[in-house]
C-alpha cells in the first residue's frame, strides 16, 4: 500500500514540476518575441495625429525603422457617390474605401522613411505597412476639405495675359 | 510772295544747316544733361552693389505644412520688388523694433511669409546704402549684420525680422506696404499647391526629425537643372585678345605698356608701377602698391572702389556676389579683403581648381586697389537638351540618407566622447549647418568643361558637395 502511495505522489510530484516547466518554458518564449521585434524602431514621426482634416491635397508622412525594411503605403480614397457626406464624425464604412495607389519604399541608412502623399478630396485612409511580423500596420484618416480659392490679382504682364487667351 | 518765298527758303537751309553742323560739334544744353544722366547709367556703383548683395535663396512660407524654396529669383523677381518695400522701412522715421527669441522666430515660418537668406552675414549699413536709402534709421545700429531677412504677408500689419542668426529683430512700420508683394506671393502659392508648375515642397528638418536648426530640404523632387558647360575667359584668348584686357585695365594704349612673354605663355604688362598677369592657368592678377598709408578703412567706400573696378575690368558682372570680406592690414596701411562668387543660371558655383579659391578676390583701401585676381569662367550658354535623359535628380535628404556613415564619421571627429552607437539621428541631423543645390565646376578642361549639379552640405567640420544625379561624394572641403 505505502509503496502505491509514494509511487503516486512522485508521479503526482512529477507532473506538477514538469507543468510548471511547460509553463515556464512558454513565458520565457513570449519574452523571447516581444525582444525581438523592439516596437520603439518602428513609429511614425509625422503626422502625430490619427485623424484629421487638411485643406489641401498634398500631405506628408515619415517616420523611423531600422535601415533596410520595406514599408508599404497604401492610399484608400472614397468617392461619396451615395452623398453620405463623409467627414471625420461620419466615416466612410470599409466597402466604400477604393485603393488610390500603393507604394513601397526602403528605410535607409539612416532610419528613416518619408513619403509625400497625393490624395484626394473627401476622407482618404492610409494604412502604413512595416512587413515584419509583431509589428501592427498604422492607419491614419486624412480628411482632405478643400477651401475656397482666394481672390488673386496676378501680375498684369504681357505674358500673363497671353497665357490667359 | 516771292520775297516770302526767298525768306522760308533762306530759314529753312538755316535750320538744316544747323541740324547737321549740330550733328558733328554742337551739344545742345538739353543734351548736356543727358550726357550727365548716361554717364550715371554706366558708372552707377549704387545699382552694381546692390547687385552683388543678393540673397542665395528663398524660403516661401505659405503655411505651417507648405514650404517652398527657390534659388533662382529671376522668374518671380520677389527680391527685386521687396527691395522698395525694404529700403523704405530702413529709411523711415516711424519704426518699433522689439526683440524675439529663437524658438519664437522658428514658428513665424508657419505664417505666410518670405525668408530672404543671404550666403554670408552683411553690413546692415551697407545694404541700407545699396538699396539707396541716404540716411539709415536706428535699424542698423541695433543689427550691424544681417543673414535673413523675413517679411510677414499674411493678414494684418506687415513685419520684418532682420537676423543674424543670433538676434532676431522683429520690424514694425507704418510705411510698410506689401499688398503687391502679397498678391504675387498668393499667386506662386496658388500654383504651388495645385501642383501646376512643378514646385517642390520643403519640410523643416526641426519639425520632421528633430533638428536644432530651421533647415528645409525636399523629400520629393520634380525637375532636373539644366546642363552648363563653361570654358576659361583668359586662357583661350591670343595675343590680340590679351593686349585688350592690358589696355582696359591700364587705361592706356598697348603702344605704353611693356610686355613680357613668359616661357609658360603667360604674359605680364607693366605700367606706371602697375602690374598685370595673365597666367596660362585662365587666372588674372593685378598689383597696384599703396601709394600712401590708409590710416582709416570705410567698408562702403572700399565696395564702391571694388564695384566700380570690377565693372570696368571684370567683363563678367552679371550673377557675381559677395561672399565675404575681411579686415587686412599691410604694413600700416588697413583695408578689407573681399571674395566675390558667382551663379550660373541661379545657381552657385563651387570651383574644384586647387590653385583657386574663390572667383575675384580684391585687397582694397578705400579708393585704392592694391590687388586683385579673378579667374572667370563663362557659361558657353550651349544649346543642349537640358532634360537629362533617364536621370532622376535625387532630393538632399536622399543625399544625407546614402551619406549618413559618412556624417556620422564627421560628427564623430568633433564629439570625440560619443560612442558610435549612441549617436543619435538628430544629433547628426543638427549638426549639418546647411544645405544648397549648386553646381560644381571640375576645371579639368579650359573649353566645354561640364558644371556637376551638385547638392552641397555645410557642416561645423567642412563642404561636402554630392552628385545629384547619384549622390556620390565630388567634392569636399574640411577644415574651419
Amino acid at each position: 500500500m505505502w509503496k502505491k502511495i509514494i509511487a503516486g505522489l512522485i508521479i503526482g510530484i512529477g507532473i506538477i514540476a514538469l507543468s510548471s516547466y511547460g509553463h515556464a518554458q512558454k513565458a520565457t518564449d513570449n519574452v523571447k518575441v516581444e525582444q525581438e521585434v523592439d516596437l520603439s524602431k518602428y513609429q511614425i514621426i509625422r503626422p502625430e495625429k490619427r485623424a484629421y482634416s487638411i485643406e489641401e491635397k498634398i500631405d506628408f508622412i515619415n517616420g523611423i525603422a531600422p535601415p533596410g525594411t520595406t514599408i508599404t503605403i497604401e492610399v484608400y480614397g472614397t468617392t461619396d457617390l451615395t452623398r453620405k457626406n463623409f467627414n471625420l464624425l461620419v466615416l466612410p464604412s470599409e466597402e466604400d474605401y477604393i485603393e488610390v495607389y500603393s507604394d513601397t519604399i526602403v528605410s535607409g541608412n539612416s532610419g528613416t522613411f518619408s513619403k509625400q502623399l497625393e490624395l484626394v478630396t473627401g476622407i482618404n485612409k492610409v494604412i502604413i505597412r512595416f512587413g515584419v511580423e509583431g509589428v501592427p500596420a498604422e492607419e491614419i484618416i486624412i480628411y482632405v476639405n478643400p477651401k475656397n480659392n482666394k481672390e488673386i490679382k496676378r501680375p498684369n504682364n504681357l505674358m500673363d495675359l497671353l497665357i490667359q487667351h | 510772295m516771292k520775297e516770302r518765298f526767298k525768306t522760308f527758303m533762306l530759314i529753312s537751309l538755316v535750320s538744316i544747316s544747323l541740324l547737321l553742323t549740330k550733328k558733328l560739334w554742337i551739344e545742345l544744353p538739353n543734351e548736356v544733361f543727358n550726357f550727365f544722366e548716361n554717364r550715371d547709367k554706366a558708372y552707377s556703383v549704387s545699382y552694381l552693389l546692390s547687385d552683388m548683395i543678393m540673397p542665395n535663396k528663398y524660403l516661401l512660407n505659405f503655411n505651417d505644412k507648405y514650404h517652398t524654396l527657390f534659388y533662382d529669383d529671376s522668374k518671380h523677381g520677389l527680391w527685386t520688388n521687396t527691395q522698395k518695400i525694404l529700403a523704405t522701412t530702413l529709411g523711415s522715421d516711424d519704426i518699433k523694433i522689439t526683440d524675439i527669441s529663437r524658438d519664437e522666430f522658428s514658428t513665424y515660418n508657419w505664417k505666410p511669409s518670405i525668408v530672404f537668406y543671404f550666403p554670408e552675414k552683411i553690413n546692415t549699413y551697407l545694404l541700407a546704402k545699396a538699396l539707396d536709402v541716404k540716411d539709415p534709421n536706428l535699424i542698423v545700429d541695433t543689427i550691424s549684420n544681417v543673414k535673413s531677412i523675413y517679411i510677414y504677408l499674411g493678414n494684418g500689419d506687415p513685419f520684418f525680422v532682420l537676423s543674424d542668426d543670433e538676434r532676431h529683430k522683429l520690424i514694425h512700420s507704418n510705411s510698410i506696404d506689401t499688398e503687391g508683394l502679397r498678391q504675387q506671393f498668393l499667386a506662386i502659392e496658388q500654383d504651388a499647391i495645385n501642383q501646376e508648375k512643378g514646385y517642390n515642397f520643403y519640410y523643416s528638418l526641426k519639425d520632421t526629425y528633430g533638428a536644432d536648426k530651421d533647415i528645409y530640404v525636399p523629400y520629393e523632387m520634380n525637375g532636373t537643372v539644366p546642363i552648363v558647360y563653361v570654358e576659361n575667359q583668359i586662357r583661350n584668348l591670343d595675343l590680340k585678345g590679351k593686349r585688350e584686357i592690358a589696355e582696359k585695365f591700364f587705361e592706356k594704349s598697348i603702344d605704353y605698356i611693356r610686355e613680357i612673354v613668359e616661357g609658360n605663355e603667360s604674359t605680364i604688362y607693366e605700367y606706371n608701377n602697375k602690374v598685370l598677369k595673365l597666367n596660362v592657368n585662365g587666372t588674372v592678377e593685378y598689383y597696384h602698391p599703396l601709394d600712401e598709408t590708409v590710416k582709416k578703412r570705410n567698408l562702403y567706400e572700399s565696395l564702391i572702389t571694388a564695384a566700380d573696378f570690377i565693372s570696368k575690368n571684370a567683363g563678367i558682372t552679371k550673377g557675381m556676389y559677395l561672399d565675404k570680406f575681411e579686415e587686412i592690414k599691410v604694413d600700416d596701411s588697413v583695408g578689407y579683403n573681399l571674395t566675390f562668387k558667382y551663379r550660373v543660371r541661379g545657381l552657385p558655383v563651387i570651383l574644384g581648381n586647387e590653385e583657386v579659391v574663390d572667383f575675384i578676390e580684391i585687397e582694397v583701401f578705400n579708393n585704392h586697389i592694391r590687388s586683385y585676381k579673378h579667374f572667370i569662367r563663362k557659361d558657353m550658354n550651349k544649346v543642349v537638351n537640358s532634360i537629362q535623359e533617364g536621370k532622376k535628380m535625387l532630393h538632399s535628404f536622399d543625399i544625407i540618407d546614402m551619406n549618413y556613415d559618412l556624417l556620422v564619421e564627421e560628427y564623430l571627429k568633433e564629439n570625440k566622447a560619443v560612442k558610435r552607437e549612441e549617436v543619435a539621428l538628430n544629433e547628426v541631423l543638427s549638426f549639418i549647418e546647411d544645405i544648397n543645390l549648386s553646381y560644381f565646376d571640375p576645371c579639368l578642361k579650359d573649353i566645354e568643361d561640364e558644371l556637376i549639379p551638385v547638392w552641397v552640405i555645410n557642416t561645423v567640420n567642412g563642404l561636402y558637395a554630392f552628385n545629384v544625379y547619384n549622390g556620390s561624394l565630388v567634392y569636399e572641403k574640411t577644415g574651419k
